[in-house]
């Protein structure tokens, strides 16, 4: 693992920047400048199955933060838990009032079950055939992209149903951070060449706003950076 | 009259975990039923409401709140709070956590439903084997997880700390769901078994959730 677990900083967050969840939770942390250690788990080489990541995480998944002693994975749970105990943080991340937070929780569970599995699809098939060789029918992946552009299209619908310009109020929150760097999936894909402005004007409005954000800027510029070459191999 | 309305149906595991949540809460409320055979989910009118088109929703007043999970979390910690939902940093984030990793079985669940139970029956479509073990391997998986959490105290009642939360809440509504196809998973998860009955015994909300949700699913798979 590189960058070893040092004592400098009570937290160290375990991630790689290819991993979406773990891009958000990085934001958050920069969001607040909370001081933390950066440990890198290459998802390639596999170390996030490997010994000495299990050890931190048995359920070898990314990212999870180590507080001290305390061990947390799951990046809902890991942004809520940053977002509670670190005051830095911006407060309109995890909002306080009990309506607002409770449609920010709506959109973080509507990320995990619905956003998220309809984004990541057509990214994972692709990344079947060019790394592992395994084929996909044409129909298949037809099907994976239509029901990738319906999620599209209820994204625009939420974010038409409210004034302000993230999708729960007229500032970001954590909710904003996990579908904007699953929304990036897109990009993995191509589908940024087609992206039509006058058909998702609410989230295309959305996605520059976050993306102007600097803790999001930062990390997407590096992001995009490194999977440039990675990108070219998919689509070929 | 109450203006708070649950959206659902009442073979829905979502539906009844956010019912099972008002009901320990005492929390007053008109179930609506929505009829998703019949595609009730996708009309304008539901549309308008909830734009992901799914069961359940939670509405009061101009309040309107989608996903189970959300909506039973927020049942929990408006207010003062409940003890459902501990506020210590810690003991919320496990929780958290926790919930995060029953979505995956809720995900797996459903899907198993609608391969080998749903589709067949209404849609005359074939359960793809292939999906149905990826699937069936999630579900094992994770109900391994909380067969090994709870297996290190055979006196050990509640999955987080000492009291009953939500995740004890939603974990029983899931192993009830199991009802719909009729796998006796105590055979390979016997503490999850010693569990499950437990919470039935000590909560009536849970066991009232089960025999109306078998009430509903016996012509169903008759």
């Amino acid at each position: 693992m590189e960058g070893q677990q040092d004592t400098t900083h009570p937290i160290s967050l375990y991630w790689t920047i290819a991993s979406q969840p773990s891009r958000s939770v990085k934001a958050l942390l920069l969001a607040g400048a909370v001081p933390h250690n950066s440990v890198s788990i290459d998802l390639i080489k596999q170390e996030h199955k490997g010994e000495a990541y299990l050890q931190v995480n048995p359920r070898g998944l990314l990212p999870a933060i180590k507080d001290g002693d305390f061990i947390l994975s799951e990046s809902n749970a890991i942004l809520k838990y940053l977002a509670n105990t670190n005051e830095s943080i911006p407060a309109h991340y995890w909002p306080k009032n009990d309506q607002q937070r409770a449609i920010t929780d709506q959109f973080l569970e509507y990320y995990q079950n619905h956003f998220r599995p309809s984004l990541i699809t057509p990214l994972r098939m692709k990344m079947m055939k060019t790394l592992a060789k395994v084929e996909y029918e044409a129909a298949a992946y037809e099907a994976a992209l239509a029901q990738l552009w319906k999620e599209v299209d209820t994204l625009e619908v939420y974010l038409g149903q409210h004034e302000g310009a993230f999708v729960v109020n007229d500032q970001p929150t954590i909710a904003d951070l996990q579908l904007f760097f699953e929304f990036q999936n897109l990009i993995y894909v191509g589908l940024d060449k087609s992206w039509e402005t006058e058909k998702y004007p609410q989230v295309t409005a959305w996605y520059n706003k976050v993306i102007a954000l600097p803790e999001v800027k930062g990390i997407h510029d590096q992001w995009i950076q490194l999977v440039a070459g990675f990108i070219k191999m998919l689509n070929a | 009259m109450s203006t708070t309305k649950i959206y659902g149906h009442p073979l829905s595991i979502p539906t009844r975990v956010a019912l099972a949540t008002a009901k320990q809460l005492g929390v007053a409320f008109e179930f609506i039923p929505v009829d998703l055979i019949a595609g009730g989910q996708h009309e304008e009118e539901y549309k308008k409401v909830n734009p992901n088109e799914k069961v359940p929703l939670f509405v009061e007043g101009d309040f309107k709140l989608s996903e189970s999970y959300a909506i039973a979390k927020y049942l929990s910690d408006r207010g003062e709070g409940t003890a459902l939902y501990p506020r210590e940093p810690k003991k919320r984030a496990f929780i958290d956590m926790h919930i995060g990793i029953l979505n995956d079985l809720k995900t797996h669940q459903i899907k198993i439903v609608y391969l080998t139970v749903l589709d067949p029956k209404f849609l005359k479509i074939e359960a793809d084997p292939k999906k149905v073990a990826a699937s069936e391997g999630i579900v094992k998986k994770v109900l391994g997880e909380y067969e090994a959490i709870l297996s290190a105290d055979q006196d050990k009642k509640f999955v987080v700390g000492d009291t009953f939360t939500l995740i004890d809440l939603i974990l029983g509504m899931q192993l009830t769901g199991t009802h719909w196809i009729q796998w006796d998973y105590g055979k390979e998860f016997p503490r999850l078994r010693k569990y499950h009955d437990d919470l039935l015994a000590a909560f009536p909300v849970l066991q009232e959730q089960l025999d109306q949700f078998l009430e509903n699913l016996k012509p169903l798979i008759a």
